[in-house]
């Protein structure tokens, strides 16, 4: 047996599955998801996008149309519990924001979408080390993780994001193995 | 260069279904037994189980963008559900070079991702264009420590033919004079970058035993017989609308079509090779249309099988007669037998903190390689296991899909060290020889069918104690390079991959000396039935631990000259 799942089986088998996490959360990311709801939140997804990687001297996810790939991984890329772990946690965006700012998250400002924002990221930091890896491998990630993760592959891949903020060459013609790197050069956008 | 409208399309009765000669499977080995065979002059019926693919304007995905895919060329949860397997290979960009799991199931009795591309090119649209000789080291492997049966064939039986074959591909690689690992006819090699060439300056400082070399790859670093040049994508697996990397869409089979002597049938099953045991040889194949299940007698006077390792076992096994009641020159009982595969996914990575003023533009499609250094010789042999490993490698800076999920910033700051190159890395990952053994096979389900009512196939493959060695040390070994060599963060890897993972099938209807421990000769000839050759990746008797597609192309060269011969003589 190797050691991953040596580890697996002191933690789940003989341990019970359910150790540290409750019944209802195990149902909670395996229900079906509320997609409808991701689909009527676009403006929401999109502010939530804009606070992970704004506008800058270059576009931002909000121009580069982040939110729409957002909802199309999460409807199709997503696993389930992924699934109901970002709605979730874009219902519990709007219940925090209207119980503390008496607001939608759309109508705070940038700097109140940052606070908001990282009070997610808190709530969702994981324990260190293996235990937490075997958190995200049964429990799903955190909301926050999962938003970042999105937004980032979402961005990017777009077009603004590849050609602006990263450096994309379609077609370079040629390898250059070696080179100085040049003033200003930001990193390729594709391997 | 050949027009692919010069293909004659098959779709007339059976008056006009025989032909010179006959290839089963239009993939790496079948391209080239379509090209030789009517080169020299053979009226030649190319059968394709799959639909056609014709270069540059079958490659729908080729010039995309990423932002031009709805999901990014993320795997979907249908793929994963509907494609269990093929989706483990492929992409939103080259799935539909991929066969779907649901239209074509097999059994695993033992897990075993069996990757297929039924289309004209098979997988050559896909292969990973690693190119390697094989030496006399592999050539007496089985018969120095007698796993499997001794190769009827040396080194210089084949040398020769990986000339030839290799003068027509284009491989970019460098000479480096390695015994055991024989230069191929070479185009300039794709560089290295400058963790790399540090790392190769290292190794070659640390050990006397060990080597660093550029990764030899069918992309072509020049233009070379009317393709390419490779334009650095590395989008090799959608089809190359440059033709910068050899498969048989862009190569072989527009040569084979200008000579106006290729018939190519698409959609043709090849379930049965039909015996006459009045001329104790195959009279021709039966096949099923894939779309309208109608079944068609095609007729040659000499047949070759590149159907590819498992679907031309299963082809083998499922042609009974008379003479052959267990299958098609399976008097030996050998066929489906000795099954490999190469197992991959042991290794280390590591990070280097040096270069940081370094980077690098292009996408080369290769990386860099380390030989075998194991079981060479008596200094180089090992207590705990025989045969060896050569590791594919590749330096690169660390970009936004490495650096996401470093820490947890968000914000403008976040999005300033997305634009920013990370530390280098290397990624160095063992590709092992697998022993050749007989309990892993495929047989036939005979009471479970496809939609085609054929039998599916079954295949039991188990790693044994010495590849489970093999790579407990190459990992170990990756690791200790990396050190020697001063990166960091060093961690060795086992990814416990599923076999069949390299897309490297072999064996499964061996070549040998003896007719009653093999079934074919030195020539690819089936024992039985002296006017079928059979050389893809089925008629390996051991795998070595190179990457096998140039020694198929070889072998299918060598095979279809000794067999246009034999036909001048009125031998078969």
């Amino acid at each position: 047996m190797n050691r991953r799942k040596a580890i697996l089986s002191i933690f789940f088998i003989g341990g019970g599955a359910g150790a540290g996490f409750s019944g209802y959360k195990w149902y909670s990311i395996h229900k079906t998801a509320d997609i409808l709801f991701l689909e009527n939140n676009k403006a929401l997804i999109a502010d939530l996008a804009e606070t992970i990687i704004p506008a800058t001297d270059t576009p931002g996810a909000k121009a580069a149309m982040v939110h729409v790939t957002v909802i199309s991984m999460i409807k199709a890329v997503a696993d389930r519990k992924t699934k109901n772990i970002f709605i979730d946690g874009l219902k519990e965006v709007e219940q925090y924001t209207a119980g503390n700012y008496h607001k939608s998250f759309t109508a705070l400002s940038p700097v109140q979408q940052r606070e908001v924002v990282a009070y997610f990221r808190e709530k969702g930091k994981n324990y260190a080390g293996i235990i937490g890896k075997i958190k995200n491998k049964f429990m799903g990630k955190s909301f926050f993780h999962i938003l970042k993760e999105y937004t980032t592959t979402a961005f990017c891949t777009s077009k603004p994001g590849a050609t602006q903020t990263l450096a994309y060459d379609f077609i370079p013609g040629k390898y250059n193995a070696c080179m100085p790197m040049a003033r200003g050069q930001h990193s390729w956008a594709t391997k | 260069m050949g027009d692919p409208k010069q293909v004659h399309i098959n779709n007339k009765g059976l008056a006009e279904n025989t032909y010179d000669a006959i290839v089963v499977g239009s993939g790496i080995s079948g391209g080239w037994a379509a090209k030789e065979l009517c080169q020299k002059g053979l009226k030649t019926l190319l059968l394709e189980r799959g639909r056609n693919v014709e270069h540059i304007k079958d490659y729908p995905t080729a010039s995309m963008h990423p932002w031009e895919f709805a999901n990014r060329l993320e795997l979907t949860e249908k793929d994963r559900a509907e494609n269990p397997v093929q989706c483990q290979a492929y992409n939103e960009g080259s799935k539909h070079f991929y066969v779907n799991d649901l239209d074509h199931p097999y059994i695993q009795s033992n897990p075993f991702n069996w990757i297929r591309g039924y289309q004209v090119g098979g997988r050559s649209l896909v292969w990973g264009r690693q190119t390697y000789r094989l030496s006399d080291l592999d050539f007496e492997a089985n018969a120095k420590d007698g796993f499997g049966k001794d190769w009827p064939i040396r080194y210089k039986d084949i040398a020769p033919w990986y000339d030839y074959v290799e003068t027509f591909v284009g491989i970019s690689g460098q000479a480096e004079g390695i015994p055991h690992l024989p230069d191929s006819v070479f185009l300039p090699p794709m560089e290295m970058n400058c963790v790399e060439k540090h790392f190769k300056e290292a190794v070659k400082k640390q050990y006397k035993d060990r080597t660093v070399i550029h990764g030899r790859v069918a992309n072509l670093s020049r233009g070379w017989n009317g393709r390419g040049p490779c334009q650095y994508r590395n989008l090799c697996d959608r089809g190359c609308p440059f033709g910068g990397y050899f498969s048989s869409n862009s190569a072989t089979i527009p040569v084979a079509a200008a000579t106006g002597n290729l018939t190519l049938r698409p959609h043709a099953i090849v379930h049965e090779i039909i015996y006459n045991p009045k001329t104790n040889k195959a009279s021709g194949v039966r096949i099923i249309d894939e779309l309208t299940k109608k079944t068609t007698d095609y007729f040659a006077r000499i047949i070759f099988m590149n159907a590819s390792t498992v679907a031309t076992a299963s082809i083998l096994l499922q042609s009974t007669s008379g003479r052959f009641p267990n299958g098609f020159g399976n008097a030996s009982g050998q066929v489906g037998l000795n099954l490999m595969d190469h197992h991959i996914g042991s290794g280390a990575t590591g990070r280097y903190n040096g270069f940081t003023d370094q980077y690098y533009s292009g996408r080369r499609p290769t990386g860099i390689y380390i030989p075998r250094f194991r079981n060479i010789n008596e200094q180089t042999k090992r207590s705990d296991f025989i045969r060896g490993y050569g590791y594919q490698a590749d330096g690169e800076r660390r970009e936004w899909r490495d650096n996401m999920l470093a820490d947890d910033s968000f914000g403008a700051s976040y999005k300033q060290t997305l634009t920013k190159a990370g530390p280098w890395s290397m990624w160095m990952g063992a590709w092992g020889e697998c022993l050749p053994n007989p309990e892993n096979r495929i047989s036939l389900e005979k009471d479970k069918k496809d939609k085609w009512g054929l039998p599916l196939v079954n295949i039991h493959f188990e790693y044994g104690n010495n590849e489970a060695a093999m790579r407990k040390d190459a990992r170990q070994s990756a690791a200790e390079m990396l050190d020697a060599a001063g990166f960091t963060n060093v961690l060795p890897f086992d990814y416990h991959t599923t076999a069949g993972s390299a897309v490297h099938e072999m064996g499964t209807a061996r070549m040998g000396k003896d007719p009653k421990t093999s079934v074919l000769n030195e020539n690819n000839q089936v024992h039985d039935a002296k006017n079928v050759f059979i050389t893809d990746g089925s008629c390996m008797p051991s795998g070595g631990c190179q990457n096998p597609s140039l020694t198929y192309m070889a072998l299918t060269a060598r095979a279809c000259d000794f067999a246009v011969n034999e036909l001048k003589k009125n031998n078969l």
